[in-house]
């Protein structure tokens, strides 16, 4: 499935760990989750349903910006998602100190 | 927080408010509201799903579910801003704004939107639920096939004196 290619090349990238879905603990550097969130598009035809998309996301914690590992991301996007995704938000958390970086993207459901 | 929805795709509606001359903004605001309805309900239903858990802080490494009282400040809070005329387009914002009726823990007055941002991009030590994110890809196009009826209705209406 298309996901579980990205899911592999966001867990081959060096300097952050990668989680599908959530942490049960949360490593103490750089760490990140990648999920489908739900059904984006569907076109249903002779009564079944014939191309579907799912809408994921993939959130980046890191400490500092780490502009190395986010260009990373993106390149695991590019290269699984092409053109189909982008940079939701990126946001300080004042409480741990950890920016956070949230691409959404769309894959075919295969 | 607010959301964009681009509805430049509905070229009738377009053309057919080119025609109506003075009366394109009485429809195009008309239109608009049916759409922005659309979609603020369905941001009222993301709300509604939200799942909760009694607050406690997060223990070290852990995440933790939105709270009870954090849920019930959203509730309420979503809607349609004043209509804007910008040339001869009608803007409006859909989203969730106001203040949450309580203080953080630095004293500083807490945001609504701060909380439902918290609750749709997660954080990391807040159980990511991309409610509103769904609410805006699902409504999307019932806004946009109420824009078109309510325009065509009231373009009949017209057009009929």
């Amino acid at each position: 499935m298309i996901f579980d290619e990205l899911v592999r090349q966001l867990q081959a990238i060096e300097g952050v760990q990668f989680a599908e879905y959530e942490w049960k603990t949360r490593p103490a550097g750089n760490f990140g989750t990648v999920q489908l969130d739900f059904e984006a598009e569907d076109d249903t035809g002779d009564d079944v349903k014939q191309d579907r998309a799912w809408e994921g996301s993939v959130d980046l914690y890191t400490h500092g910006k780490q502009w190395m590992i986010a260009s990373a991301v993106e390149t695991a996007l590019e290269t699984v998602c092409e053109a189909s995704w982008y940079l939701n938000s990126e946001q300080y958390e004042r409480e741990t100190g950890l920016i956070h970086r949230e691409y959404v993207f769309q894959i075919e459901a295969r | 927080m607010a959301m964009t929805i681009n509805t430049e795709g509905l070229t009738e509606v377009s053309e057919m408010l080119t025609r109506l001359g003075d009366r394109a903004q009485d429809v195009a605001s008309g239109a608009l509201f049916d759409g922005a309805g659309v979609v603020a309900d369905a941001f009222t239903d993301a709300v509604n799903s939200i799942r909760t858990a009694p607050f406690k802080y997060a223990r070290p490494g852990e995440t933790r579910l939105p709270s009870p009282e954090e849920k019930a400040a959203l509730l309420g809070k979503s809607g349609v801003a004043r209509f804007r005329k910008n040339g001869s387009e009608v803007d409006t914002v859909i989203g969730i704004s106001g203040s949450a009726g309580y203080a953080d823990v630095a004293g500083t007055p807490k945001a609504v939107r701060l909380i439902a941002r918290s609750i749709n991009s997660g954080t990391s030590f807040m159980v990511k639920q991309p409610v509103f994110r769904k609410a805006k890809s699902k409504s999307t196009k019932a806004a946009e096939a109420a824009v078109v009826a309510k325009a065509e209705t009231m373009f009949e209406e017209i057009i009929k004196g």
